[in-house]
């Protein structure tokens, strides 16, 4: 079994290190692995062979083609279609750090009032973010990008996630744009309400200066001439409804007042993270939002950890503590149980970290197990639900011919406690994950 | 027929985002301080679906509605605290500008606040949210049901008028004019803020009309007409040129009798009417001027000194302003004052001797006009909203406890079933600690956020910021 896998690593050495001659790259085939579908089907001894980046034919008892550079998985790997983020601010510049308050702090400029809109990941992406290989290690393959920041921190544009050389991955542009309650300090919006006015005070700005410049595109000579408003234009798309917004909210109260604007507003609505998302699926269902939803679960809180052997402790609490107690483990399950839940109410339902560190993928991961969520379930939230929500249900997410061969090769089913990412197909380019590789970055 | 069908759907639907839960319930044999009327003893209301239908000696109960006997207690309308900055989330002030009137506390309610069940306690059935003080126009006020226990939108209390909070002396010219070094730097400049906002607006509303005529035109017939360029919709420019239209209440932080004489006289000019004057410690000086421009008061009974402006102060202005016919109201601006506003009326009672019952209009009818809901609640009258707490004896009286409060004939608010945490929302990550300690007195005052927001800069001189106190 070892023997194989060191077998394997050396074998993808030497393809990797054979220039490329033929005007048609040769195929690369791994056979001899269990594949893992999103729906749950499972296929033991089958193959996947891909070319120029695309999967040719995937399945048991397939030809492999003649030309192509076989690899033997040894009957022990496990392969999935790799995992897709749905917002991730990995290769995002960093939120700026203490700014002097202006002249005029009611009248900040755009960007220190953190309404970018027309920020594109593409445009400020950060390549030695560690965070990127450790996404490779925790298997994910692409991911949503966007930059970090405040209100209105920038569009969001599909990577694909290959550590230093993601900036080269751009896979589809034009996604959507971010919006969060967040706010920039020191500056008009300075507070959740103010937000919610300025919202819909950009929104009223972008429309008329939407409609200023169509007219005077018509009819030149009738009209002063628009200004040109990169922020607002930004916005457009929006308001025409060509794409959704990525509202980032966790509290249902927070959720509501983005209804709210949805309902005054009338835009496409894509909700992220939506950690109590649960407590107003019925109202999440009828609108049909769909949900890029967190697992970045509270830790468990200690007592929950002990409470079998912890019973002297609970003799000396009072009435009030205990019931105390009995709301915080509600609140924790409920939490947990966020996207079971959701899955349950007919939400499709995908998965963004913004913000949570990949390396703490597997732990928080373990919770949503514990709580009933099964392996083709989150196998579905991390792939195909994901996948559809970012406009490429064609191209990511599935093993399948035609798709594009970014796959992880896990040492046991995915969901195992030990399971480990042991290589990784990123738009066809297959490497190996190393234990210490993506820690000691992290740390660098 | 399936049109129909969707349409009693979508009406249903409709219905259900602004309905608020309403309850039946008949209280027998109380001494029952009507408020518009005599307080009458023995005697028996009848709530049905939240609307008080008869009050009368030995009602009927009818089936299925329950009873409370209430013999030796006092039912008194609800008390409804005019200046409160309870159940907010996330910033009582924008403190960046001179001028906010865009914002509005009705985004920001914090449907989990446990001081509004505290203030239940108290025999409270309906807030003012306001905007902070910092700045000249701050943001739009929420009139609220304290339904605990319901989403924000079904605590909002229907079809009351939309309200904003100004604030006139210290508060903005420290924040802007000395913090930001933008006008207002002085009371003349607060003024000056308040006449070129409001000439804008008017610019503004008219320049948007005259759009809104010709875009209606050009939609009507657009071979005939040319479209029109586009004026933006300006959510600032709307809720100023509304005051001036009449249509927002103003709600005005003060002090000194000075500008409040400045700020009637602004109002007059752009014919603006039907104001309150909050805190309004130096009314009394002005208390005929009020009453001839028909402006209202909302004061605390006796705080002051808490700053240089609020020296000159007397526990007697309740009384004064009631005496010249100013319609005045007692109010807490705390969540731990208003708990207890039945002893702040009843200061009013001991410092000036006005009756017992003006003093308990001044935490029921009063405020009740002042947010223009008056003909809905504020008294026990048939056909009002049924909004009262039962006490265990005179109000006024520094030994009552309210028993049971009922907003809209729910019991909102019952000690007999009063449990230790009524808090509504436990988090994963909260700790038991931060429950019982959060929510003091100045907690949640008029000056809220603003040092934070200030706090980058201004950390070095903290001390200087901090000799303020926080009204």
């Amino acid at each position: 079994m070892k023997y194989t896998k060191y077998l394997l690593g050396l074998s993808l050495f030497v393809l990797g290190a054979i220039p490329m001659q033929a005007q048609t790259p040769p195929a690369q085939a791994l056979t001899n692995v269990t594949l893992h579908h999103a729906d749950g089907t499972v296929t033991p001894k089958a193959s996947i062979v891909w070319r120029n980046g695309i999967i040719e034919v995937v399945g048991a008892n397939i030809t492999v083609p003649f030309d192509a550079k076989v690899t033997d998985g040894g009957d022990s790997l496990h392969v999935y279609p790799g995992f897709l983020d749905g917002l991730a601010t990995f290769g995002s510049p960093d939120l700026p750090g203490q700014q002097p308050r202006p002249s005029r702090p009611g009248e900040p400029t755009y960007e220190r009032a953190g309404i970018q809109p027309e920020r594109l990941p593409s445009a400020v992406f950060k390549k030695d973010d560690a965070e990127l290989g450790q996404a490779n290690f925790a298997g994910f393959v692409a991911a949503a990008l966007a930059p970090r920041g405040f209100m209105l921190p920038g569009g969001v544009e599909v990577f694909h996630i290959n550590g230093a050389e993601t900036e080269n991955l751009l896979f589809k542009s034009d996604v959507a744009v971010v919006s969060q309650f967040v706010q920039s300090r020191g500056v008009y919006p300075s507070t959740l309400m103010s937000i919610m006015a300025r919202f819909r005070q950009l929104w009223f700005d972008a429309s008329a200066l939407q409609e200023h410049q169509k007219l005077y595109n018509a009819s030149p000579g009738r009209y002063d001439l628009p200004a040109r408003d990169a922020v607002l234009e930004a916005l457009f798309p929006l308001i025409n409804k060509e794409r959704p917004i990525y509202f980032v909210a966790d509290n249902k109260e927070d959720i509501r007042r983005i209804f709210n604007l949805q309902d005054e507003l009338d835009f496409q609505l894509v909700l992220v993270s939506a950690k109590e998302a649960y407590a107003v699926a019925d109202e999440i269902k009828r609108r049909n939002v769909r949900v890029l939803a967190s697992v970045n679960i509270t830790d468990k809180p200690d007592w929950i950890e002990k409470a079998d052997s912890d019973t002297t402790n609970v003799a000396s609490l009072s009435a009030e503590q205990m019931a105390f107690r009995e709301s915080q483990k509600a609140a924790w399950e409920a939490e947990r149980d966020n996207i079971k839940n959701l899955m349950a109410a007919g939400i499709p339902v995908g998965y963004a970290s913004n913000g949570f560190k990949p390396s703490d993928f597997r732990k928080k991961m373990g919770y949503l197990i514990e709580g009933g969520l099964t392996e083709v379930q989150l196998l579905k939230v991390l792939t195909t639900n994901t996948a559809d929500i970012l406009g490429v249900p064609s191209n990511l997410g599935q093993l399948r011919s035609g798709h594009i061969a970014s796959f992880a090769v896990f040492s046991s089913a995915f969901a195992e406690k030990d399971a480990r990412v042991t290589h990784l197909a990123v738009a066809g380019n297959i490497k190996e994950i190393t234990n210490a590789s993506p820690a000691r970055r992290g740390r660098r | 027929m399936r049109y129909i069908l969707t349409l009693i759907l979508l009406l249903m639907v409709i219905h259900q985002g602004f309905a608020q839960t309403k309850g039946s319930v008949h209280i027998k044999n109380a001494t029952v301080i009507t408020v518009s009327g005599e307080t009458l003893e023995n005697t028996d209301v009848l709530v049905r679906d939240g609307v008080i239908r008869s009050i009368g000696a030995n009602l009927q109960t009818p089936t299925g509605v329950s009873s409370v006997d209430a013999s030796g207690k006092f039912l008194m309308p609800g008390i409804i605290d005019a200046h409160s900055h309870l159940a907010v989330t996330r910033g009582i002030n924008e403190s960046s500008h001179p001028v906010t009137a865009e914002v509005s506390m009705r985004d920001v309610i914090n449907a989990n606040d446990i001081g509004m069940y505290r203030a239940l306690a108290g025999g409270v059935t309906t807030i003012h949210v306001m905007h902070g003080s910092a700045n000249v126009i701050g943001g739009q006020g929420a009139t609220i049901k304290l339904h605990y226990g319901e989403t924000a939108e079904n605590m909002l209390f229907p079809d009351a008028p939309r309200t904003i909070k100004f604030a006139l002396g210290e508060n903005p010219t420290r924040v802007h004019g000395q913090g930001a070094g933008v006008q207002p730097r002085t009371r003349m400049g607060v003024e000056q803020v308040v006449r070129e906002y409001f000439d804008q607006a008017i610019e503004y509303r008219q320049k948007r009309n005259t759009y809104l005529a010709a875009k209606t035109a050009f939609d009507r017939n657009p071979r005939r007409a040319q479209a029109p360029q586009p004026v933006a919709k300006n959510l600032r420019m709307e809720v100023l040129a509304d005051i001036i239209d009449g249509n927002i209440l103003v709600h005005c932080h003060s002090y000194r009798s000075d500008e409040i004489l400045m700020l009637m006289r602004v109002f007059n000019d752009y014919g603006i009417k039907n104001y309150t004057f909050q805190h309004a410690n130096e009314a009394f000086k002005v208390a005929p001027e009020l009453a001839k421009n028909g402006a209202m008061t909302s004061i605390f009974s006796d705080w002051w000194a808490y700053k240089f402006e609020v020296y000159y102060s007397t526990a007697y202005n309740a009384a004064i302003l009631h005496n010249n016919g100013v319609i005045n109201s007692i109010n807490s601006d705390s969540p731990e004052l208003i708990r207890h506003l039945n002893h702040e009326a009843a200061k009013a009672v001991r410092y000036g001797g006005i009756s017992e019952l003006d003093a308990i209009k001044m935490i029921t009818l009063h405020p009740a006009i002042q947010l223009g809901v008056g003909d809905k609640v504020g008294s026990i009258e048939v056909g009002k909203q049924a909004d009262f707490a039962l006490w265990s004896t005179n109000p006024l009286s520094i030994y009552a406890i309210a028993e049971k409060t009922y907003v809209d004939g729910v019991l909102r608010f019952d000690r007999d079933n009063d449990a230790d945490d009524m808090r509504l929302s436990v988090t994963a990550s909260d700790s038991y600690d931060t429950f019982m300690t959060e929510a003091g007195r100045d907690h949640e005052a008029c000056m809220h956020d603003v040092f934070e927001f200030f706090s980058e800069e201004q950390s070095a001189n903290a001390g200087f910021w901090q000799q303020f106190m926080n009204r």
